[in-house]
């Protein structure tokens, strides 16, 4: 083997080995096509690939060395060889035709198949390549055109990759912004849940705080009765009081030294002062005066206590209580606002056991149950004291019953339906808020999660409460 | 154009004459051809060369050329009536400088540009990549000239002249009208002996054929002259056995060895690259004058204006200087025959294309640039 046929082969090998040093399209294609200008000492070359388009081959420029070969009139004239499109069939003849060695009068050139990608142009100045050197070539341009199809397949596996990528981060971009709406809803929604919770509060409170006004007067009246005789009673103690007191004075005289004369004299004095002041009868009518005080002062305790169980604050926590009590006490402080239109009868059950539950809450629930039956009874019979009120409670099994029952005229059918949404009401605008039974309803079925039912006819109306022995 | 030669090679001397020629208002570029041993310092430089209101450019070279002489000491300055757009690229041996990115679009609107004129600092690295870049951008739509500065001592310093001083591991790149002809030829012969590159990073080759490239260097060379080669003295064998990267049905691209590594390395100026087809060429004398010749030739006919007055410009390499010895003087004489005046350098390394081949970095190799004056 000649020296000439060394340098040749290594020097194919050289422009081979060149080819294929990287995936991405334009730096293999400029560090290949360097190699092989450099080599073949072209003076400029450019890849192109084919297309389809509208069923017809085009070429594409891909990459050329230099980058401003296309406006190379040698390279321009080059091209003119080729057809800038044809049909599909026509591609296998353009392609047999290859390679295809010419001369313009701006150089040489030659144009070479890169394999099912497209063709290579190389210009050269000084002379054509040699025929032999164009069949050495075919192999290590086979090799680029695989290259190229790597480099293709690469790009595309690339942009598909970064099409994924893009959409996963779009997806994700999306799902944290949906995340985030929704956890602004959720937030939005709990500080609605937490107004109206507040509202409801404070709604529950009013209700209360307006019942308390309702039964202010009342409840002055019925401590107004018993203070009225506990001041005339007081009143008369004084005056027995003052009776009393000279004859106290002079049996403060009395003394066991004096003489006999002394002692008989004060004893006298003490015998005339009883007698003018009738002090026997006094004595008893004081006794009697004592005893109705403390019986109206009971009274008032009561009913002060009632109000104060019934008013003070509300709490949201449950703890045992006793329903029987409460609802005594409710008849209490309410007394004034029914005793007037109805008699009310009270059969408690003494074996109701106490129960777990929010007795303030409970509390509204039965003053709201008096108020409304007092209302429905009025209505229907004004002061006439026809009314009838049944307050029962009953020991079930699992619950506490609670009944209230009037021989009003009762709900009509077609709103009885209605009766616990709130902001219904039939009363007349200013007296009922219709809130009552909403918030009842709300008490015993959501809070205590016990039950509230109403049979009505012309009758009258039942409200059954039942309430679980375990909240 | 006005050329004008100082021989004393001084600062002053540049200065003096430099405002001499810039008194004619339609200087618009500035030229200069310096050596090596020229009393040339930044320190004492650079202050009037920022202060320049026009382009200047040149290097400091181990030797020049006036006419038909050889100087080692002494500056050439050319006042330039036509304008030229200077672009300057610093650190060029850094890896990480892109230089297609750095000359990007910077001539592609200078629709008048003919010739571009490049003096790179040659002891840095990556000077062929920066050719090809400058290829693949603009082509062979001009002519290409230019050859790198540096010293002879190897070291790398500054060498390159510019507006902004004198930069070393720079290069300066040069668009101009002036139009041109082109020749280059180097007159070395393979000794039919063919390498592969099997390691190399840059102008450094660390293997032929899978062995140390200093080993096999040594064995070719002494076998052919009959000498011993050493690391030590190694220049001054080498110089008459220059490596060249081989092409297909055209001429070789000559490097120049002039150093071995301690790892047996051999270094170049200029790349080598790796898988690279390489030989090892010697010469004669007669071959090396006749070459240069041959470019004076080529470069002339390359010339197709019809100017009556012209420059020459004579860019050799050093080590052609070096391989000829007193018989250098016959290079000079052949190629400053014609009429016209004759300017030139001794370069570590050769910058050229007729507009024809690939544009390439050469080593030991003339370099004739004709250009309208």
């Amino acid at each position: 083997m000649t020296v000439e046929n060394i340098r040749e082969i290594q020097l194919f090998y050289e422009i081979s080995i060149s080819i294929g040093q990287s995936l991405d399209l334009n730096k293999m294609l400029r560090e290949s096509l360097s190699v092989i200008l450099r080599k073949l000492n072209c003076s400029g070359g450019g890849v192109h690939f084919y297309e389809t388009e509208k069923n017809k081959y085009v070429y594409k420029d891909v990459f050329s060395t230099p980058r401003n070969i296309s406006k190379n009139i040698a390279y321009i004239e080059a091209l003119k060889m080729l057809p800038r499109e044809m049909a599909l069939k026509q591609k296998s003849e353009f392609i047999s035709e290859l390679p295809l060695l010419g001369e313009s009068d701006y150089g040489f050139y030659v144009i070479m198949e890169l394999p099912d990608v497209g063709f290579l142009v190389l210009l050269r100045n000084n002379a054509q390549l040699s025929d032999e050197i164009v069949k050495s070539l075919k192999l290590p341009l086979s090799k680029l055109a695989v290259s190229c199809i790597s480099c293709k397949q690469n790009m595309e596996l690339s942009l598909s990759r970064e099409r994924l990528e893009k959409g996963v981060k779009e997806r994700t971009l999306e799902l944290l912004r949906s995340n985030e709406q929704l956890k602004q809803e959720i937030e939005e929604r709990k500080r609605i849940e937490g107004e109206r919770l507040r509202m409801e509060v404070e709604l529950r409170e009013s209700k209360k705080m307006e019942s308390v006004g309702t039964l202010a007067a009342g409840v002055a009246h019925e401590i107004n009765t018993p203070m009225q005789y506990i001041t005339d009673n007081t009143a008369f103690l004084k005056k027995f009081i003052d009776m009393v007191d000279p004859i106290l004075r002079k049996i403060e005289e009395f003394d066991f030294e004096d003489d006999n004369d002394r002692s008989m004299e004060l004893f006298w004095d003490v015998r005339n002062l009883f007698n003018e002041n009738k002090v026997a009868f006094m004595r008893e009518e004081a006794i009697d005066a004592i005893n109705d005080s403390l019986e109206g002062i009971k009274q008032v305790r009561n009913i002060i206590l009632a109000m104060k169980e019934f008013a003070h604050p509300g709490t949201k926590a449950k703890s045992i209580s006793d329903i029987n009590k409460a609802l005594e006490n409710i008849l209490t402080i309410s007394r004034n606002v029914w005793k007037y239109t109805a008699k009310l009868e009270l059969e408690l059950d003494h074996t109701l056991p106490e129960i777990n539950c929010n007795i303030d809450e409970l509390n509204q629930v039965f003053l709201n149950m008096i108020v409304n039956a007092t209302d429905a009874l009025e209505e229907k019979y004004g002061k006439s004291m026809e009314g009838r009120i049944f307050v029962r409670t009953k020991n079930s099994n699992d619950s506490v019953i609670i009944e209230f029952e009037d021989n009003g005229s009762g709900i009509p059918a077609e709103i009885i339906d209605k009766i616990y949404d709130p902001f219904f009401t039939t009363k007349e605008v200013g007296k009922g808020s219709g809130q009552g039974l909403a918030i009842s309803y709300d008490i015993i079925v959501n809070k205590h999660k016990g039950f509230i039912d109403v049979e009505s006819s012309e009758k009258g109306t039942l409200f059954k409460i039942a309430l679980p022995l375990k909240i | 154009m006005d050329i004008r030669f100082d021989r004393t090679g001084s600062a002053s001397g540049l200065k003096e004459i430099t405002r001499d020629i810039l008194k004619n208002k339609d200087i618009k570029t500035l030229f200069v051809l310096g050596c090596d041993l020229n009393d040339f310092t930044p320190e004492l430089l650079d202050p009037f060369l920022k202060s320049l209101k026009i382009p200047i450019y040149g290097g400091l070279f181990p030797s020049i050329v006036f006419n038909n002489e050889k100087i080692d000491k002494g500056t050439i300055i050319c006042g330039i009536t036509t304008e030229s757009n200077i672009k300057i690229i610093h650190e060029i041996s850094n890896k990480e400088t892109d230089f297609e990115f750095l000359i990007g679009d910077t001539y592609n609107h200078y629709m008048n540009m003919k010739t571009m004129f490049i003096i790179v600092d040659g002891i840095s690295k990556r000077i062929a990549e920066l050719i090809e870049s400058l290829f693949n951008i603009y082509g062979l739509d001009i002519n290409y000239l230019g050859g790198s500065a540096g010293s002879m001592s190897f070291e790398m310093k500054p060498c390159v002249i510019s507006n902004e001083g004198l930069l070393q591991d720079a290069a300066i790149i040069v668009g101009s009208e002036i139009k041109s002809g082109v020749g280059v030829n180097h007159g070395w012969k393979s000794i039919n002996k063919v390498f592969r590159v099997t390691e190399s990073d840059k102008n450094t080759i660390y293997s032929l054929n899978w062995r140390p490239a200093f080993e096999v260097y040594k064995e070719v060379v002494e076998e052919h002259s009959g000498k011993k080669l050493t690391k030590e003295s190694f220049f001054s064998l080498a110089k008459y056995y220059p490596l060249a990267i081989s092409k297909l049905d055209a001429e070789s691209i000559v490097r120049a060895p002039f150093y071995v590594g301690k790892d047996d390395s051999i270094v170049c100026f200029g790349e080598v690259h790796q898988e690279s087809v390489i030989e090892i060429f010697t010469s004669d004398p007669d071959s090396i004058i006749n070459a240069a010749e041959k470019a004076l030739n080529s470069g002339m006919n390359a010339f197709s204006e019809n100017e009556s007055d012209r420059l020459v410009v004579f860019i050799d390499c050093i080590s052609r200087s070096l391989v000829l010895g007193n018989k250098f003087q016959e290079e000079l004489n052949v190629v400053s025959k014609t009429k016209f005046q004759t300017i030139g350098a001794l370069t570590l390394g050769e910058i050229a294309n007729n507009g024809k081949d690939y544009l390439e970095f050469y080593n030991t190799t003339a370099v004739i640039g004709v250009l309208s004056k």
